[in-house]
């Protein structure tokens, strides 16, 4: 003990984290400093985009948008506000001030923006709206939330109707706190209804990440221990609820078992390129697609062309399509 | 020396035993809630439902455990949902890219998590740094370690490593024999032990205990690696549940869930006063609350309220046992007093 309190001495470990503060500062000064920074002379594309570096399919899309910048003289920098709306906010008025040339920003509430898009257009920055509609915008870029979650609904319920002769029960894992999902689910559902109106929808509960998918499905496999169709708005949550489904004793390769997401996740787009289980389709963003539109369309627009919205349409994958391998490969993971 | 004063014979009690309904009034509200899904839905008051809740809340219930330890010796770690996510992290490397076995990469959780935890301690227990601030800057940290390490999910990480999470041993789910395990010894370790009563005393008044020459400092420095190891152990088998790691997902917010759990026990944020029971007792409670909830299919929204409220009510609930319990022993006290003076 006297040996470690010696070691561990107050004085001696404070000049040892000074020594040490010093060198990482020096450190961060030099290896952390940014590729490019605000003071850069190439046009700046700034983006907003909540939980950037926390989703590996948005990683990916971004490092597309940062690419094809570079190849066309912009800066692209990317800012991730987590879930903190004020904090986003904040960024983006810190962007306006800076005079940058675009701002691009995925909204989880459209309406909160409104003003501080209206700033921005004053000040003559272009804005773009990612996956959402605003008012104050110049463009949308991104995918149509209601319409991708529709055609995976339409899929799921085709399916239910060629294989169940239209019956089955029904769990759809949403994400009611964002209009995104409010949208995606809303989509599912009517797309499902709408091909196969007999399925008896059991349960709607909030699940986006693994954790969550597994915890929530586990407990409604309680309640609906016969549910055998579950339909999510993130592959994440649908991954998740695979695990339930296999800890809950259901035999992985139900043929009368059906899951599907969106995203395109890569444990979900493995799945789906093994086949022979119950994870039978995802809604695949083309991410590197929807990074290059980000930057050409702000390319238009400031040279002056009306480009509208630019809708980059989810691709539906299913059990064994060799597009599968194809997004995989973008996510660096074939 | 003193002699002791004569103590009378307790009167007899008549109609409910209030103090015992006071210390326990946690427990009553978890009955009641139980009784409530009970009454609302068949599928909740079954055996494999308990499994499910218990084994939902597994991990969580580990961190909460060994950080109520922590907290009753007057510190806190906030960094333990991301210290989750970086543990399962490394675990899920070890395994699905370092070739490790299920044993190694158990092994890897666990100390990574710890290794955290020895950072946290020094600079809060030697370096006497904000708990609250370092744990809080360390809660970004490592998330950010986490995401540089591995930007993209890791899955595949073996038919055994999957048994851990999601396979039985003698009928009980592994994962509530490791969370009842670190649950008894962290009972064990307070209630039976010397250093134990060290950790009450510390949170009491740490400079006191200092000045009484108790180990403050090491066992400050323990009490840290503890909460990371449990961290690390929590993170192993969430990615062993999930058969895989998300850098950006695993273990968020986990931290909040903890300290709720824990302050919901009845541990004082200050340090100085808790029993394990209580921290068990507030665990299974919003286990059940969440899983009945669920099986009731409560929309979102209504069940953030539902959620708010209920915790708000048992916190309120708890304030009021704690209040009314010392009132109600210094009447009994007069009203022995006044016995005495009678008699």
């Amino acid at each position: 003990m006297s040996i470690l309190n010696s070691f561990l001495n107050r004085r001696a470990i404070l000049r040892r984290a000074g020594a040490l503060a010093i060198a990482g500062a020096a450190l961060a000064s030099t290896s952390l400093t940014p590729a490019t920074s605000l003071a850069d002379e190439a046009r700046k594309i700034a983006v907003s985009f909540p939980n950037a570096s926390v989703i590996g399919a948005v990683i990916t899309s971004l490092d597309a948008a940062k690419e094809k910048g570079a190849e066309m003289g912009y800066s692209v920098f990317v800012d991730d506000p987590g879930t903190d709306l004020n904090k986003q906010i904040n960024t983006i008025k810190t962007w306006i001030q800076q005079k940058v040339d675009v701002i691009v920003v995925n909204a989880l509430q459209p309406d909160a923006f409104e003003s501080v898009a209206k700033q921005a257009r004053e000040a003559g920055i272009v804005w773009i709206t990612y996956g959402q509609k605003i008012e104050n915008q110049d463009a949308t870029v991104g995918y149509a939330q209601y319409p991708d979650g529709r055609q995976l609904g339409e899929y799921a319920g085709q399916w239910v109707t060629d294989t169940l002769d239209g019956k089955a029960k029904v769990i759809i894992l949403g994400y009611e706190k964002g209009v995104w999902g409010q949208q995606r689910g809303a989509g599912i559902k009517d797309g499902l209804l709408d091909k196969a109106p007999n399925v008896e929808i059991v349960a709607e509960q909030d699940a986006i990440s693994p954790t969550d998918g597994l915890n929530v499905t586990r407990s409604l496999l309680q309640a609906h221990p016969d549910a055998n169709v579950i339909l999510g708005v993130e592959d994440p949550a649908t991954e998740g609820a695979y695990k339930a489904w296999i800890a809950a004793g259901k035999d992985p390769a139900d043929p009368t078992g059906f899951i599907g997401g969106m995203d395109g996740t890569v444990p979900a787009l493995k799945l789906l390129k093994k086949g022979g289980n119950v994870y039978r389709a995802s809604m695949a963003i083309p991410l590197v697609e929807v990074g290059y539109a980000i930057v050409t369309t702000a390319d238009s627009i400031l040279n002056g062309e009306e480009t509208g919205d630019v809708i980059v349409p989810l691709e539906l994958v299913t059990e064994m399509s060799p597009k599968a391998d194809e997004y995989l490969a973008q996510q660096g993971a074939d | 020396m003193a002699t002791p004063p004569k103590t009378s014979t307790p009167a007899k009690k008549r109609g409910l035993p209030v103090e015992l309904v006071l210390n326990n009034i946690l427990l009553l509200a978890l009955i009641v809630l139980i009784a409530y899904f009970a009454a609302n839905s068949s599928a909740f008051l079954t055996v494999p439902n308990f499994k499910v809740l218990l084994t939902n809340y597994a991990a969580i219930g580990v961190v909460a455990a060994v950080m109520a330890l922590l907290m009753i010796a007057g510190h806190a770690d906030f960094s333990v949902g991301s210290n989750i996510g970086f543990s399962g992290m490394m675990t899920a490397l070890a395994m699905a890219e370092w070739g490790a076995s299920p044993i190694s990469g158990v092994l890897v959780g666990i100390l990574s998590g710890a290794f955290v935890g020895l950072i946290n301690g020094i600079l809060c227990a030697y370096l006497r740094f904000s708990a609250i601030i370092v744990t809080l800057g360390m809660l970004s940290v490592l998330r950010g370690v986490t995401l540089l390490i591995k930007p993209v999910e890791v899955v595949g990480l073996g038919d055994v490593f999957f048994y851990i999470g999601n396979g039985s041993f003698m009928g009980l789910p592994i994962l509530l024999w490791v969370v009842g395990a670190v649950f008894l010894l962290a009972s064990v370790f307070l209630s039976t032990t010397v250093w134990g009563r060290y950790v009450l005393a510390i949170g009491i008044n740490q400079q006191a205990a200092f000045l009484a020459a108790l180990p403050v400092r090491p066992l400050l420095l323990g009490l840290h690696v503890a909460t990371g190891a449990a961290a690390g152990l929590a993170g192993m088998l969430l990615a062993s549940r999930l058969d895989g790691a998300s850098p950006g997902s695993l273990g968020l917010q986990m931290e909040l869930q903890a300290v709720t759990i824990v302050l919901l026990g009845g541990v004082a944020f200050a340090g100085g006063r808790g029993r394990i029971f209580g921290v068990l007792t507030a665990w299974v409670f919003l286990a059940v609350l969440d899983n009945g909830l669920t099986l009731m299919n409560v929309p979102p929204f209504v069940q953030l309220v539902a959620s708010g409220m209920a915790l708000v009510f048992a916190a309120s609930l708890d304030a009021l046992g704690n209040n009314l319990g010392p009132k109600l022993e210094q009447r009994r006290r007069v009203q022995e007093q006044l016995r005495q003076s009678q008699a």
